[in-house]
């Protein structure tokens, strides 16, 4: 007996390779590419913030000459009774307030005369400049302001805010702007004083004029008070907000925050030769 | 479509809160093909504000974002009808 089995072949049609392969190329140029714009700015933090800088200042600066034309239009078209209103506000907040800055100017002068005769007087000098960009335009808690190294602006100098609330330092310097971290950056550590009793912490940005800071349970700290960095200047950093005690911890949770909402920081003062405590 | 976008991610940078520039950008990913650009921004971005201390010790976090952004769009779009 014969048997016949019947082989059926299948064709079918071969997939082109040079599609895949020049994808594969695409992306590894891709990949490539993309780890040496990180690698440049690894190497050189500066390169690229020196190239996007100059133009964005342009735009920056532009845009704040704008606002203030708008905000004058805008002020001369306010009615007379209301700017009279506000303007009888003003001079009792402001008589109401000379006696105690008055004093606050007195002893800021013997404070300054103080420090001269032990041989530890301010050197520097603050320049005041107008903030370009601020939170939440920038996302990394940065400002950018207008004087730059030509104004003798230096990285490390201290920055203030209303004359004497600290808020951050210089970080990069380009010719006519700066860039200042806030002390309130995500993730950075500040050694703070708390209170009266300056006992001395760590407390850790949290963004936006924000910091948190543990303490033992047995240090007393309440709110309201106020916070300062060691730094010869006087000067606030902070009050506290918020101070959380769990009966598991021996530790105590303190919130405290800049005395100032930094998303309305128009102009600082940046201390110059200020790196010297 | 491409160049309102481009101009919009410029405006977003240098004026607008970060939170404007992020839904732009990830949505001219996903409407434009190839819109390799938006690598340029998050560097423009980053090189504008980031201090070298960065976010939690990170400065390169929207030169990341939109590398990102830029693959999945790219992968999604190779996979549904647009």
């Amino acid at each position: 007996m014969r048997t016949c089995s019947y082989k059926t072949k299948m064709t079918y049609l071969r997939r082109s390779n040079v599609q895949a392969k020049k994808n594969r190329a695409t992306a590894t140029l891709i990949v490539a590419g993309l780890f040496g714009v990180f690698l440049v700015q690894y190497l050189f933090p500066t390169f690229y913030a020196g190239l996007f800088a100059p133009i964005a200042s342009i735009a920056w600066k532009s845009e704040s000459s704008v606002l203030g034309t708008i905000g004058r239009m805008g002020s001369i078209v306010r009615s007379k009774y209301s700017l009279l209103t506000e303007n009888d506000s003003l001079r009792r907040e402001i008589a109401s307030r000379d006696a105690g800055a008055l004093l606050l100017d007195g002893l800021k002068r013997e404070n300054e005369e103080l420090k001269g005769l032990l041989g530890r007087a301010r050197t520097g000098r603050d320049v005041v400049g107008l903030v370009l960009s601020r939170p939440p335009v920038s996302f990394y808690d940065t400002l950018i302001i207008d004087v730059g190294s030509s104004d003798g602006i230096e990285v490390g100098d201290k920055v203030y805010a209303q004359g004497a609330i600290l808020v951050g330092d210089v970080s990069e310097t380009f010719g006519s702007t700066a860039r200042v971290s806030l002390f309130s950056t995500p993730g950075r550590t500040v050694s703070v004083l708390f209170g009266s009793s300056t006992v001395q912490a760590e407390a850790v940005g949290k963004g936006a004029g924000n910091f948190e800071a543990h303490l033992p349970v047995g240090v007393e700290v309440s709110e309201g008070d106020a916070i300062t960095f060691p730094h010869l200047r006087a000067h606030v950093f902070g009050i506290v907000e918020s101070v959380s005690v769990d009966a598991s911890d021996s530790l105590q949770t303190i919130l405290f925050k800049a005395p100032i909402n930094m998303h309305q920081l128009r102009f600082v003062e940046v201390e110059t030769e200020s790196k010297v405590r | 479509m491409r160049i309102s976008l481009n101009l919009a991610l410029i405006i977003s940078i240098l004026f607008f809160p970060w939170w404007v520039f992020a839904p732009i950008m990830v949505a001219g990913c996903f409407l434009v093909p190839r819109f390799y650009e938006v690598f340029i921004y998050g560097v423009a971005f980053d090189a504008l504000y980031a201090s070298p201390l960065g976010l939690h010790g990170f400065p390169f976090v929207w030169s990341l974002a939109s590398a990102l952004s830029l693959a999945l769009a790219s992968f999604l779009r190779s996979r549904l009808s647009w």
